[in-house]
């Protein structure tokens, strides 16, 4: 092990690895600051590039357009309330809101510092403990997919607190939505009304472009003149007080990026919503939330940034993909001769170590790479709105298209932007839509396998014990608030 | 913000020619004189994607011109073949090609191409199927399994990798020559169903070898026969179904096609260059790394092959139809 980790440091301490680690750093941090582009997609475009290179340098340089890919679309998320990856929408709430108050520069080096963060140390895990964290993603079958899931869509509560009715109607309409294409069982197109290019639903992807960066482009447009709009994110920092008060939070959410980038189903933008509302439910300042909560933004980023090396392990150990770039980073693998398994790490130990020991360092360079790119990306806060409402549109026009190449992907998105406008005005929250339409259809698919395992007998279901887990997990969520209003009540009453 | 803006235009700039395909150059002289598309209606870096890459890789060695390789995809693969369907028929733009695809009219409300709007050019792979079950199944071998499935019919669960793939065609196929049946548990992708039969989710799984090596390495799952006419070079132990005296050969084959009324002088071009390329050691040393199993079928064999394996297709599909 010590011998393979020593060879792993020199494969990937070359000069040429490490300029191609900065060089998909940076490329993935673009894709990802581009509203409509995505890690996924930066993952994909590049990978025939990579297939020129030598194995290791291709895969340290997609692991490059991976990290920095979930990391960058936190940038806009921060700068201008548009997440560029639906992994950002939670770190939206909280960074505009810490603009507007002139301490933009506060919250990005948050940002970049808390995903260097949650990814070092999921490289970590990923070099230690691959053998077994990889039994999670075995022992995680139907059933307990179908509890994350629910599990899930219990954060819509959270994330509508005081507009409940509003939210769990939005929640409740988009999981109609997600249901439309082929049914996962029968095969039977539902909702398609007739038209092919809907068999595989509405792209998940292009609704989200549209409803999250389409209503802000509108907003900028109608407050061209706003006078109090800060144009100036003020100086980037990161206090040794921002580390040690919240130490439990950053490794909390770690954990969680961690656990859910082993599942196979579930991926970085669950974990951030996930990581999210558990930092809400034990915080001491809830009222910050939505209005520029730095808990908020440590708890979406440590765990967006922590699924990428957890999405690995399953990957590498046992040719389960635990993420959509994940997916991609196989074919890569495969075209390279490595199949993953466990020769990967006795036949291919110098290329595995390599990938394992380089994983960590591209976290480390993050770090470096994101600070500076944060320092020129603050300037489009600069860019007159007019030309900057331009861009944005256009990019998510060609993000939207860039997804598969097809046109319908660009309705989609220009139809759920509009919608997302008037659902904003109206006051109805937009971020259950991304949870309803992400996990919505795993749901589904959870439930009707979990009937199939059981003959439809789904009490069955409490004989797993993960699944019990769960189940007072989610009790638990539920029934807190309702528990503490009543002892504060009694207390009150008491006095 | 001025460098921002170069940065971005210069990004934009390099990703144009991936997104716009091929430019045009002087259209005389012999086939091929341009650069060439190759439609792939599946996302990049599955199995299809890798398969057709790795081939137009050597085939552009052999054609002389560069292939770029354009993943259209969406709508259950539908998308991406209509678009095959509608290009111009002058061999500039080719498409994968699977075997079910030539009935997806009859699948999929909706479709505008039929069996008749390709062209078949020739077969380049086809990969078997291989039958596994979990280590703590308690089974071990074809006969076992087929022992528990006639004492309990309908009870033992089939994972496949969606509705009308392959996978669900396979355990059609299984059924009708043993007289079994399974019961349906439907995934969304191979993997997902290895997933599930390696942590005992699910009791039996119809994987492609390459989804299955890596589980089959770790000692998750034990493989029990192959659908292939012969024993896989990579499991030379396991036998094959015919050979556990089940009477069914079933291979998902790929293709490359082009739309419908492709001149005869370019099918012959394009389907003698996989053949050259077939033939490369390079690249069969890379298809064998990569999982993929090479097996060339030139045109004159695959165009009658096409037709027979639509016929096959279409009268499983009106049986499963009628059956539900």
């Amino acid at each position: 092990m010590l011998e393979n980790i020593l060879l792993g440091i020199q494969g990937a301490c070359t000069v040429m690895n490490l300029l191609y680690m900065v060089a998909g750093l940076v490329i993935g941090i673009i894709f990802g600051a581009l509203p409509g582009f995505s890690a996924t997609m930066g993952v994909a475009v590049f990978v025939p590039f990579s297939y020129v290179m030598e194995p290791g340098a291709a895969l340290l340089f997609l692991s490059g357009i991976y990290c920095g890919g979930v990391y960058g679309g936190s940038i806009p998320a921060v700068l201008i309330g548009i997440p560029g990856t639906s992994a950002s929408v939670p770190t939206a709430f909280e960074g505009r809101a810490l603009v507007r108050k002139g301490e933009g520069g506060h919250a990005l080096g948050i940002v970049t510092f808390a995903s260097a963060f949650g990814g070092f140390w999921s490289s970590v895990s990923l070099l230690f403990f691959s053998p077994l964290l990889a039994l999670i993603a075995l022992r995680v079958g139907p059933p307990e997919t179908m509890m994350i899931a629910i599990f899930g869509l219990s954060v819509v509560c959270m994330l509508s607190e005081g507009n409940m009715l509003k939210g769990l109607f939005v929640g409740c309409i988009t999981l109609v939505i997600a249901s439309v294409g082929q049914d996962p069982v029968l095969g039977f197109p539902r909702f398609t009304f007739g038209q092919h290019e809907l068999l595989g639903g509405f792209e998940v992807v292009s609704v989200l472009i549209g409803l999250f960066s389409i209503p802000e482009v509108f907003k900028m447009i109608k407050n061209l003149d706003d006078k109090d709009e800060v144009s100036k994110i003020a100086n980037m920092r990161v206090d040794l007080k921002d580390f040690t008060g919240h130490i439990g939070n950053y490794i909390r959410s770690t954990i969680i990026g961690i656990i859910i980038g082993v599942i196979p189903a579930a991926g970085p933008d669950i974990a951030a919503f996930l990581s999210y509302n558990e930092a809400r439910k034990v915080s001491k300042h809830k009222e910050e939330f939505g209005n520029g909560s730095i808990e908020g933004i440590i708890a979406s980023e440590a765990a967006n940034n922590g699924v990428t090396g957890g999405s690995l392990i399953p990957l590498l150990t046992l040719s389960i993909p635990g993420s959509a770039p994940a997916a991609i980073f196989l074919g890569a693998m495969i075209i390279h001769g490595l199949r993953p398994g466990p020769q990967l790490f006795t036949v291919h130990a110098e290329t595995t170590y390599t990938l394992l020991i380089g994983f960590a360092i591209i976290n480390v360079l993050l770090f470096f790479v994101g600070w500076i790119f944060c320092r020129f990306a603050g300037k489009i806060l600069k860019i007159p709105k007019q030309i900057l409402a331009t861009l944005i549109m256009g990019l998510c026009t060609v993000g939207a298209f860039a997804i598969s190449q097809n046109i319908t992907d660009v309705i989609v998105m220009y139809i759920a932007g509009i919608f997302g406008y008037f659902l904003d005005k109206y006051d109805f929250p937009l971020s259950p839509i991304a949870l309803g339409l992400l996990l919505g259809p795993m749901l589904e698919e959870a439930i009707m396998q979990t009937g199939t395992m059981f003959r439809n007998n789904y009490f069955m279901i409490f004989t797993r014990p993960i699944v019990d887990v769960f189940v007072f997990l989610i009790l638990i969520s539920f029934l807190w608030p309702v528990f503490i209003k009543r002892v504060k009540k009694r207390a009150e009453a008491e006095q | 913000m001025r460098r921002f803006l170069i940065l971005l235009m210069v990004f934009i700039t390099a990703l144009t020619p991936v997104m716009a395909g091929g430019s045009s150059e002087s259209s005389d002289g012999a086939y091929p004189s341009k650069m060439l598309t190759m439609i792939v209606p599946n996302a990049a870096g599955g199995g299809a994607d890798i398969s057709t890459r790795l081939l137009c890789k050597y085939l552009e060695g052999e054609l002389g011109q560069n292939i770029v390789v354009q993943n259209i995809t969406g709508g259950s693969l539908t998308i991406g073949l209509t678009s095959l369907s509608e290009a111009d028929p002058d061999g500039y733009t080719l498409g994968y090609f699977a075997s079910t695809n030539s009935n997806d009219n009859k699948l999929f409300q909706g479709v505008v191409y039929n069996a008749d709007s390709f062209t078949p050019i020739a077969m380049y792979a086809s990969d078997p199927h291989i039958i596994v079950v979990g280590k703590d199944s308690g089974i071990e071998s074809m006969d076992q399994l087929l022992e528990k499935l006639k004492a309990n019919p309908g009870n033992v669960t089939f994972g496949i990798g969606g509705a009308w793939s392959s996978h669900d065609f396979l355990r059609q196929k299984f059924e009708d020559a043993t007289g079994t049946e399974f019961l349906r548990m439907v995934f969304q992708t191979g993997t997902a169903a290895v997933t599930a039969v390696a942590g005992g989710n699910c009791d039996v799984g119809v994987p492609f070898v390459s989804e299955a090596v890596a589980q089959i390495e770790a000692g998750n799952i034990i493989p029990i026969a192959i659908s292939s006419e012969e024993r896989s070079p990579l499991f030379p132990d396991v036998p094959t179904l015919k050979e556990c005296g089940i009477d069914v050969v079933h291979e998902m084959w790929r293709s490359i096609n082009g739309p419908a009324g492709l001149p005869e002088d370019v099918i012959k071009t394009v389907s003698d260059a996989i053949g050259r390329a077939s033939a490369n050691s390079d690249y069969l040393a890379e298809a064998e790394a990569s999982g993929m199993n090479v097996s060339y079928m030139p045109y004159e064999e695959f165009k009658d092959f096409y037709w027979t394996n639509h016929e096959e297709y279409s009268a499983m599909i009106d049986a499963m139809n009628s059956g539900n």
